[in-house]
């Protein structure tokens, strides 16, 4: 980040510490309106050609109206990688827009590759030839740190991960990062119920119901995916030594780690051309700004790709030759630093089901099943039957200040049922202790993940 | 204590009515001067003002009989240090201040009861008293001791004297209290049919003027004093002096008029003057006064936003303004990053802003010149100012280090924001900081009457250290001003003075890193001018000024150094070759009063810039944009060696015609030359902005100006009303590729563009005194900048002209103050402009999963227009003899409406989103309150 683009941060700090001082004065950043510009149709390439043996993949669309979600993929072209000896590597059309190899290819280090492709107007472009360049092995540290938060009253707390290039950067000077990363999370209470909340039609016209039925998922385990949302940089370039150290790839706050039980990153290095370096850096700037007078003059930024039929056409986006070098690495929680441990909050910690937490005053109304079973005291046993269609009439909860149909609080199965066969206590718990979809997403474990 | 009796007198009537001989008798022995006082009250009716402990000492002894109640009085005060000022039946005492009544004389010169003294009055140098032939005209006047208004003066040799033709009168005007010249005093002749001629008092008060020989009267007219009247017989060439008592009667009606006949004539034109005064009255942010946030609502002088530092005159970069303090450059005029001046308001005497005739003795920036002068410290006595505001505590004590010769004034305002972020507990604050300082310091001494040496100093500093920011980033900053200069003044002869000084400037940043040890980094910048300049004025009789000079400046400058910190990091230290260079200007100028009406200001100032060695200046092949790829060669210089030389004349004239008693048409070009420019591609002054200079590639950015003004006073010239059309073309104007980096940037030609740029606009503006008074100006003004060249990345919206960022058409200010009463005041600010163009998106689209916007051409789009209203209110303590210090409060509240003006629109991708968001500054009314108080 330049200092420059730094004093972005600075100045709008100045201004909370002022308004601090001051006793808030109040300065605000608030979102616009939709405003209408004016619109220009661009054709935009957006490819990373590498020396990993995959499906190669170029995409191809034109550029949209601001604010609008819709794509304009740029369809029917002929699309082909050319390298240096003169070697043609053709890309179909996979989907709308999305262009690739038909089988694995590789990119050669020391080779250089230059994407051209026509339209279906005939209209014919071609990217600047770039060399590929070896990216050398990482690894991957972290360690705790406070960064200043945005809403400026208070640091967040956090995991920095950091790239080091162990063995120097050999050949490469100009790098790219991306990062993903997964977090697990177990609950130790899995419902084994799901709530429904509807308004009856019928007898009780306009009275809200809850009706709870068993719970048929695992909500046991759950994956939290994350993975980079902007362009991380890094170059060797004004440093005395030949090697990266302490780039830093990614910070994910204690908010976004706690309850977690393991952790994994994979951080993915790209080493590119110098152009293409300093064509990520403006964009970078030109897209990140904060609205201070200090934002630096935005413009148009121009890739590496331009019209062979028409000098004055800009062509955004870029075809970028890399070598890549990835590395993903697993961690538990106790393995993190102190520092990030003693901010860390377990989930065991917070779920502790105690029998205070069942509800009073809950009546089961239209038992079908079973007539009135009274009021729903402190260890009250009901059968397990009970659950498979009971309808609650909506009763506010005032012991956490919510209703028992709220989110927050599940219904579930307690395990240890002293009467395994007909009946279950009523337990209830927050949400994130009886379903872990509050933490991530209920999917299989990913191939690649080692417990 | 002067300032309380003023207005104790200025709450009853003055009125000078001839007084009824009042007769009183008594026999006193010994008394006690009061029961003196308490008896004449009793026996005539009189009623006496006084502090008690005056006359705590003194006694009386005396008889009277059927005595007239002056001769009385006289008696009384022999040989004590009161005074008396008899206002009907009431008489107020003063302790060492001699009230002057000056009942208005309007070219009066036949005073049959008046009578020339044989004493002569101290003043006159030159009064031969011999000859016989014009005194039968004067010699039955009646004597009026010490009254030299009255008093006859004749001024040169009578033997020489010819009827019919002109001789010239010179001197020096002068402040009767300190003994201080006074500059721009207005010195003219209200001789009774004849017309008026008139002129200014240079910089150590000289002044010369052609009358006609004969019988004549002069005035002197000066802010803040007593009209000055003398009548003059003028025989041949000679010399009279002037001195100007401070103004107890006059109300500002008169002040103001003074300031405006001057300026009428004047053929100076496209400046704004502000004193200290009238910035206090305007409602002004987080309570601290400041003189240059004053400025902005003057026409033609804008910001960019709210808050923001540096100033566009006339659709002028902020680079291209010369900010001067007693004449020493500063180059960054911003605390806080802009959201409050370096100056501290407590120890300035006033502010000058040139905005097109630019006087020759300036130049080397294009479009204006502040000039800053710090105060005088008083050779009388020890005084001095401060007050606390939200933000930040000043003080100010003048002190007299040799009585009546000589004077030191030293001024410092510090904010105490650190101890309120300390004393914020539970929150991560106590690790931040941020403050600034200031200190200002001026020694003055007076060498003999002819010699004046003024020594200054001057620095400021901010911090900030913003807690535990993150990795790759700066968490320390500091800039620092450093100024010095010495001026010696000294008066040749009536009609010749010089002064020759020098400067020293230097201002520098740096901020360093240490949160990640292997990346942890110093980086500076610092800029050094080192200058010395020789000015003189000569007068050749009173209708011809002249100005001339030279002044050379050596510049050192160091573009940027990166160091490793600490043994950890891998930083590689990174130092820019230094940059030298030296600009020399020589000029010369006159101002010509052609005639009464008619006067002409023409001068030229010629300067040389060289860029010096050591220093390497890279080849590039012709007709290729300048980068590695296109790069030849390289030059190496040794130390001293030129790399490159620019020169050229700058010409600026004006003229002034004047259309009667109360309006003028007024016509200037000017022409300036800037060889040393701040590399910045945001919209405001950024402390991280860097100076470069001039050099093979970056050629020197030109401006040419026409005016062209209408001024007319009306009811006296309590309104004076003007309206000023300007046009401006300018060449080479510094602007930079977009996305460009200069920080450490060796090869600045590889990133900047330089085009052509025209600005054109009209200055409406009305300005009123008395009670209600303030000023109100409309201005439309454009400026637009093109930058046309070979290739896509140097060409900007086609190569067409387009908007700067600092465009902002339509622009109305209004600053109001009334006085409700002597001590309570209410003012109302009102700020209205266009919003300035800003570079907005022409769509999106997505490279590697995250949603991008396309920029296309620059300044499309406005941001909403700019409202703000404040209101304000002063309240002085009351006054009393009493109290040794005088206060008072200002309570104001800034952005009255609250309105919501957006500071900037920007697009921020958020979570792989593009969103548009709008910044305020201060999005709603923001009340304040300062203390305030004098000793």
């Amino acid at each position: 980040m330049s200092p420059m683009k730094k004093s972005n941060h600075i100045r709008l700090k100045l201004l909370g510490l002022i308004a601090l001082i001051l006793l808030a004065i109040p300065s605000c950043v608030s979102e616009l309106d939709s405003i209408s510009f004016s619109f220009e149709r661009l054709v935009v390439v957006d490819g990373v050609f590498t020396d990993e043996e995959k499906i190669q993949t170029v995409r191809l669309s034109y550029t949209t109206p601001v604010g609008l979600d819709s794509l304009a993929p740029l369809k029917g072209a002929r699309v082909w990688v050319e390298d240096d000896l003169g070697t043609i590597v053709n890309f179909i059309e996979q989907s709308a827009g999305v262009y690739s190899t038909r089988q694995v290819f590789q990119g050669v280090e020391g080779r250089s590759y230059g994407l051209v492709f026509v339209t279906e107007g005939g209209k014919q472009y071609e990217s600047i030839s770039e060399v590929l360049v070896k990216s050398p092995p990482i690894e991957i540290s972290q360690r705790f740190a406070e960064l200043p938060s945005t809403e400026l009253i208070q640091n967040e707390e956090g995991l920095q991960f950091f790239i080091d290039t162990p063995d120097g950067a050999g050949n490469a000077q100009f790098f790219r990062y991306e990062w993903n990363d997964v977090s697990r999370t177990t609950v130790p209470y899995p419902s084994q119920v799901q709530t429904e909340v509807f308004i009856d039609s019928g007898s009780h016209y306009g009275v809200e119901f809850m009706r709870i039925t068993p719970q048929e998922l695992d909500l046991r385990t759950c994956y939290r995916f994350d993975f980079s949302n902007s362009l991380i940089l890094g170059t060797t370039t004004g440093l005395s030594e030949n090697r990266i150290l302490d780039q830093h790839v990614r910070f994910a706050s204690t908010d976004r780690l706690n309850f977690m039980n393991r952790y994994s990153i994979e951080v993915i290095q790209y080493a590119t051309s110098q152009r293409a370096f300093n064509y990520y850096k403006t964009l970078k700037e030109f897209n990140e700004s904060n609205g201070s007078l200090f934002d630096t003059q935005q413009g148009l930024v121009l890739g590496n790709v331009k019209s062979l039929d028409d000098d004055e056409e800009v062509v955004l986006g870029y075809f970028e030759v890399s070598g890549v070098s990835r590395q993903r690495k697993f961690y538990n929680p106790n393995e993190f630093n102190q520092e990030f441990t003693a901010a860390f909050v377990e989930l065991s910690d917070v779920c502790k089901p105690t029998n205070r937490r069942i509800m009073r005053d809950i009546r089961p109304t239209g038992a079908t099943l079973h007539s009135d079973v009274g009021t729903l005291e402190e260890g009250t046993v009901l059968p397990i039957d009970f659950f498979e269609e009971v309808i609650f009439r909506r009763v506010d909860v005032p012991l956490i200040g919510f209703m028992i149909y709220d989110i927050e609080i599940r219904v579930f199965y307690h395990p240890n049922n002293p009467f395994p066969d007909f009946t279950a206590t009523l337990y209830m718990a927050p949400g994130i202790c009886m379903d872990c979809r509050r933490h991530g997403e209920l999917v299989e474990k990913p191939t690649y993940w080692i417990d | 204590m002067k300032n309380l009796l003023f207005v104790l007198l200025l709450c009853v009537t003055l009125s000078a009515y001839a007084q009824e001989p009042l007769k009183f008798s008594g026999n006193f022995s010994n008394q006690p001067v009061q029961e003196v006082l308490q008896k004449i009250e009793s026996d005539l009716s009189l009623y006496f003002y006084y502090s008690p402990q005056w006359l705590d000492s003194l006694a009386f002894s005396g008889v009277f009989n059927e005595a007239p109640v002056a001769e009385v009085l006289d008696k009384v005060f022999e040989g004590t240090d009161l005074f008396y000022y008899r206002a009907q039946t009431k008489v107020y005492l003063t302790k060492g201040i001699d009230i002057i009544q000056t009942p208005e004389i309007v070219g009066d010169l036949k005073i049959d009861s008046v009578v020339v003294s044989e004493k002569q009055p101290v003043e006159v140098e030159e009064d031969t008293g011999k000859g016989l032939i014009f005194t039968r005209e004067y010699r039955e006047k009646a004597v009026v001791e010490n009254d030299l208004e009255n008093y006859v003066f004749e001024i040169g040799d009578r033997t020489a004297f010819k009827p019919g033709e002109n001789s010239t009168i010179a001197g020096f005007i002068r402040d009767n209290e300190t003994n201080e010249a006074i500059k721009d005093a207005l010195i003219y002749t209200s001789t009774e049919g004849n017309s008026t001629v008139s002129t200014v008092s240079s910089a150590d008060g000289f002044y010369s003027l052609s009358l006609p020989n004969g019988q004549n009267e002069l005035q002197v007219q000066f802010t803040g004093k007593k009209r000055a009247k003398r009548k003059i017989v003028l025989f041949s060439d000679g010399k009279l002096d002037i001195g100007m008592d401070v103004d107890v009667i006059a109300l500002n009606e008169v002040i103001v008029s003074a300031a405006r006949e001057k300026s009428l004539e004047n053929p100076i034109m496209g400046i704004e003057k502000l004193s200290i005064r009238d910035a206090k009255v305007v409602p002004v942010v987080l309570g601290e006064r400041d003189i240059l946030k004053v400025a902005t609502t003057f026409a033609g002088v804008q910001t960019v936003g709210e808050g923001a530092a540096g100033f566009n005159v006339r659709g002028g970069k902020s680079d291209q303004n010369l900010f001067l303090l007693d004449g020493v450059t500063v180059y960054n005029a911003a605390h806080f990053m802009g959201f409050f001046s370096v100056f501290n308001s407590d120890a300035l005497e006033g502010l000058e802003i040139h905005k097109s005739s630019i006087p020759t003795k300036y130049g080397g920036r294009l479009s204006s010149i502040f000039e800053v002068t710090s105060k005088k410290g008083s050779k009388e006595k020890l005084s001095g100012e401060g007050g606390i505001s939200p933000i930040a505590a000043r003080l100010t004590v003048e002190v007299p280090v040799v009585q009546d010769k000589a004077s030191l004034l030293v001024s410092g305002r510090t904010t105490y924001s650190d101890w309120v972020l300390n004393s914020v507990k539970n929150v991560d604050f106590r690790e931040n900081k941020v403050s600034f300082s200031d200190l200002i310091l001026r020694y003055d001494h007076d060498l003999s009457g002819k010699d004046n040496l003024s020594l200054s100093g001057y620095a400021s500093q901010d911090d900030f250290r913003l807690n535990s920011d993150t990795l790759f980033s700066f968490s320390d900053f500091a800039h620092v001003n450093t100024l010095a200069s010495a001026k010696w003044t000294h008066v040749f002869n009536g009609s010749f003075d010089g002064s020759i000084s020098g400067t020293y400037s230097k201002y520098g940043y740096e901020f360093e890193s240490t949160q990640s040890p292997p990346n942890a980094f110093l980086q500076d910048f610092d800029i050094e001018e080192i200058g010395a300049k020789a000015d003189f004025n000569y007068g050749l009789r009173d209708r011809h000024e002249f100005n001339f000079g030279v002044e050379t400046k050596r510049y050192k400058i160091n573009p940027g150094s990166k160091m490793p910190l600490g043994p950890e990091s891998i930083i590689a230290p990174n130092i820019l070759d230094e940059e030298q260079g030296r600009e020399s200007a020589f000029y010369f100028s006159d101002q010509f009063t052609v005639s009464p009406t008619f006067s002409v200001s023409a001068g030229i100032r010629y300067s040389i810039y060289s860029a010096l060695g050591p220093g390497s200046s890279f080849l590039y092949q012709e007709s290729l944009p300048k980068n590695s790829d296109s790069r030849i060669g390289t030059i190496d210089y040794a130390k001293g060696d030129v790399i490159k030389t620019y020169q050229g004349a700058e010409s600026r004239v004006s003229a002034s015609y004047l259309l009667g008693e109360s309006s003028s048409v007024k016509a200037s070009y000017s022409r300036t030359r800037q060889y040393i420019h701040a590399l910045s591609n945001t919209a405001s002054i950024s402390p991280t902005d860097i100076w470069r200079l001039s050099n093979e590639h970056i050629r020197p950015q030109i401006a040419d100006q026409f005016s062209l003004g209408y001024y007319r006073d009306f009811f006296d010239g309590s309104l004076e009303t003007s309206i000023e059309v300007y046009t401006k073309k300018l060449q080479d104007l510094q602007d930079f590729k977009t996305g460009a980096d200069f920080l450490l940037n060796n090869t600045i030609e590889s990133i900047a563009l330089q085009g052509p740029g025209k600005s054109y606009g009209v200055e409406l503006s009305i300005k009123k005194s008395g009670r209600l008074n303030g000023w109100f100006n409309y201005t439309y003004a454009r400026t637009f900048i093109k930058l046309s060249g070979q290739t896509a990345e140097e060409t900007i919206n086609g190569g067409e002209f387009f908007p700067t960022n600092y465009d902002k058409p339509h622009t109305i200010n209004l600053v109001s103050n009334y006085d409700v009463t002597k001590r309570f005041s209410v003012s109302y600010n009102l700020s209205y402009s266009t919003g300035r163009p800003v570079t907005v998106p022409v769509g999106s689209y997505v490279i590697q999963g995250l949603e991008l916007v396309n920029y296309s051409d620059r300044n499309s789009f406005r941001i909403p227009d700019y409202v703000r209203m404040d209101l304000g209110f002063t309240l002085k303590e009351g006054h009393r003899n009493t109290k040794l210090s005088h206060a008072f409060w200002s309570f104001s509240i800034y952005n009255l409406l609250g309105r919501d003006n957006p500071f900037s629109i920007f697009f921020d991708l958020k979570d792989g989103k593009v969103k548009g968001y709008k910044l305020s500054v201060f999005g709603s009314a923001i009340p304040t309150i300062s203390y305030n108080f004098k000793f």
